[in-house]
């Protein structure tokens, strides 16, 4: 069985699935009423003009009519009434139910049999027609529902919504490989997904369930079982091969979309690669340069420079070989982020102490930017890593001390409550527009404001790996206060052996 | 009375490290740490040279290339430590001299601002000769010797030699070279390689090592005024 999308027909939603012409209910009666009274007022012109023979096919036809215009039940509701009425009006004796000779019962016996059989027929007719027109109905549903469908679980779900379910039956969707897709396990599905079976589709009694196999250009792209319903059976399978039709349909359209969405993920990580190597080459030239045009400048012009001058060159050249050893280990970090720790390898480390170590170092950087410190508890221990801890905060202030301006105050507080302990730094920069605050943990993620600015994007990345391996969480507000300023709140779990030390 | 230089770079390490060392050199020096900075310094006095970092906190200095030309003249030496050949080309377009890949030594920096320097006072009277070492070159009678040999030239070689002779020691586009040569600059560049390999013939020592027409890949050519290691 071959589903294209190319062939299946489009299936286009009636506004009202009665059509006009098919008259219903009340109308029908009236119309039965008006048909019988012209009938027989041309049976009586017919009769007066002395062609007695040409009445009976008047009534067979209005009988027909109504058959094959409002149902089987009036059809035949029709037929009676047609034989009472040529009895009584038009047989001799007029105005009478009687039969007069043996001839013109046979007559009436006759009229009867045919009124009743073209009844039937006519009415059999318009009862499929209208069937065939409520199939069309629940199909356009079934269309419009899974038109909305993106992806494969989705599809699950739509077909196991109230409606669909109780005209086909519990879905299930099985992929290309017999996993099951978004529903929960069924055991006795699970046998069904593996009987070995010829053709498109195959029923078993002992499930209540039909498994059909989807092809699309000659590819297997899964299967579907359908589950029997009472409703339903009886007209499901003129209808099901639409309905596995629109299926394949949706399932081509999901995989594509997966293939896509696969390819575009593949893209953006080319993308960060790129970005990555060119920032890199970017932070790594320009400490390379300063190193270079001062190495140089003492090699070749050694004699013409100030002993001063040549003291600050060679204080360049070391603190350029620190900062470019500073990347070197914000990569090593990442790295060290994709394999993960071992939970073994934690241990007690003291955040106070480790604020002090890197309050040296970023004392250092920080220019002419005063960093007040506020420590509310003389130890704070948690589980972690002292050096993995070091990168979190030293990489923080970092940040604080890079993106605000000389002579601004740069606040570290540390307050310890309950179990926890929050570390704040607070910045007074340019701050973060508050719609890139959800990208800024990215990995190589820069601000619009910052991108000028020297940075691989690393360091809240690795701050927020670290954070998390610690079993803590990070946090950003920016503007923190008269729309400057950035605060970073790290929240980090005490250790529970740590409560007795720090005060004991 | 000495050249001034103006050096605009966001990067205190190399703002740092160059103005005491070109100071040394006899040079006057100013630096800027921004875009805004380095324009109001050249609004206040007149440059010979500026040194200009493309990546500065408060604008592209490639923007900066236009205004600060309109102000003096001024020969702009645009040091970046972006590789791309893009960057390069969109910089000299907009009127930098010339462009030194970070990092660089101090040495090819000063060759590089003595060549901008000379050029500027070139400027005043348009020189019609060229020599260089080995090489002379009479632009009026389209004349070329080598070592005091005469060397015969098609004229399409020879155009593209006096564009690159008349930057020597500075980078000339392709752009630029296609203009020179066909007057059209969106001839394909094959045809700027082959005329090149052909000066090379003529002039190099050995073509497949050029020590005097040098490659800019991506970028264009260069003439050197000095052979290397001289």
């Amino acid at each position: 069985m071959m589903y294209r999308m190319k062939q299946m027909p489009l299936i286009k939603a009636s506004p009202n699935s009665n059509s006009g012409w098919i008259l219903r209910g009340r109308n029908a009666a009236y119309g039965a009423i008006l048909l019988f009274v012209l009938s027989t007022a041309v049976a009586a012109l017919t009769e007066h003009f002395n062609r007695p023979t040409s009445t009976a096919l008047i009534y067979m036809l209005g009988v027909t009519v109504i058959g094959a215009t409002s149902g089987l039940r009036n059809g035949l509701i029709a037929a009676v009434a047609a034989s009472f009425i040529y009895n009584f009006f038009l047989s001799e004796p007029v105005f009478a139910f009687s039969a007069m000779s043996a001839g013109q019962i046979a007559r009436i016996i006759a009229f009867n049999c045919c009124a009743v059989i073209s009844g039937l027929f006519a009415g059999r007719q318009n009862d499929r027609a209208r069937k065939a027109e409520e199939a069309q109905a629940r199909l356009n549903m079934l269309s419009d529902r899974l038109q909305k469908v993106m992806l494969l679980p989705d599809l699950v779900t739509t077909m196991n919504g109230a409606e669909l379910r109780s005209w086909l039956g519990r879905f299930e969707f099985l992929d290309a490989e017999g996993h099951r897709v978004g529903a929960p396990p069924d055991v006795a599905w699970t046998e069904l997904a593996e009987l070995q079976f010829d053709g498109p589709s195959f029923h078993s009694e002992r499930h209540g369930a039909t498994l059909y196999r989807l092809e699309q250009a000659g590819h297997d792209i899964g299967s579907v079982i359908f589950g029997d319903t009472e409703a339903s059976f009886e007209g499901r399978f003129n209808d099901m091969e639409a309905v596995v039709a629109l299926v394949a349909m949706t399932v081509e359209r999901c995989l594509l979309l997966q293939q896509l969405s696969q390819t575009e993920a593949v893209r953006r990580s080319e993308e960060l690669k790129t970005a990555l190597l060119s920032s890199l080459s970017h932070d790594m030239r320009t400490p390379l340069s300063a190193i270079a045009a001062s190495a140089s400048s003492l090699r070749t012009l050694s004699d013409d420079l100030d002993p001063g001058v040549r003291l600050k060159l060679l204080q360049t050249i070391q603190e350029q070989c620190e900062r470019l050893d500073r990347y070197t280990a914000n990569l090593l970090d990442l790295g060290r982020l994709q394999a993960g720790i071992d939970p073994d390898k934690l241990e007690d480390v003291d955040i106070v102490e480790i604020l002090g170590s890197v309050l040296r170092s970023a004392r250092a950087q920080s220019g002419q930017r005063n960093i007040r410190k506020s420590f509310d508890s003389p130890a704070a221990i948690v589980r972690g890593n002292p050096v993995m801890a070091e990168q979190i905060f030293g990489n923080l202030l970092e940040n604080a001390i890079r993106y605000s301006p000389d002579d601004s105050a740069i606040d570290l507080n540390l307050f310890v409550r309950a179990d926890h302990v929050h570390v704040e730094i607070v910045d007074q920069g340019c701050g973060i527009p508050k719609n890139e605050l959800p990208l800024l943990f990215d990995r190589f993620y820069r601000s619009s404001r910052t991108k000028h600015l020297e940075g691989q994007g690393l360091g809240l990345s690795i701050a927020k790996g670290f954070v998390k391996l610690f079993h803590g969480s990070i946090a950003i507000d920016s503007p923190h206060a008269n729309g400057t300023g950035t605060q970073v709140i790290v929240r980090l779990p005490l250790s529970f052996q740590a409560g007795q030390t720090s005060h004991g | 009375m000495a050249e001034r230089i103006l050096i605009i770079d966001d990067e205190p390490a190399i703002a740092g490290t160059l103005d005491p060392v070109l100071a040394s050199q006899g040079y006057a020096v100013r630096t800027a740490h921004s875009a805004a900075e380095g324009l109001a310094a050249a609004r206040a006095e007149a440059f010979d040279i500026v040194l200009l970092d493309l990546g500065l906190p408060d604008a592209d200095g490639k923007d900066l290339i236009g205004q600060l030309r309109a102000l003096n003249p001024m020969a702009i030496l645009v040091l970046s430590a972006r590789h791309q050949e893009a960057e390069k080309v969109a910089a000299l377009d907009e009127g930098a001299e010339d462009f030194i890949n970070k990092p660089f030594g101090i040495e090819e920096l000063l060759a590089r601002i003595r060549v901008a320097l000379r050029r500027l006072a070139g400027e005043e009277g348009r020189s019609s000769e060229f020599r260089s070492h080995d090489l002379e070159i009479w632009f009026d009678r389209r004349q070329v010797r080598l070592m005091g040999e005469e060397v015969r030239l098609s004229p399409k070689e020879f155009d593209l030699l006096e564009a690159l002779a008349r930057k020597a020691g500075q980078v000339v586009t392709h752009r630029r070279l296609l203009l020179a040569g066909w007057k059209d600059p969106n001839i394909d560049g094959q045809y700027l390689r082959s005329y090149i390999g052909l000066l090379r013939q003529k002039l190099e020592e050995d073509p497949a090592e050029p020590r005097l027409i040098l490659t800019e890949s991506g970028v264009g050519y260069r003439l050197v005024t000095q052979a290397p290691g001289s």
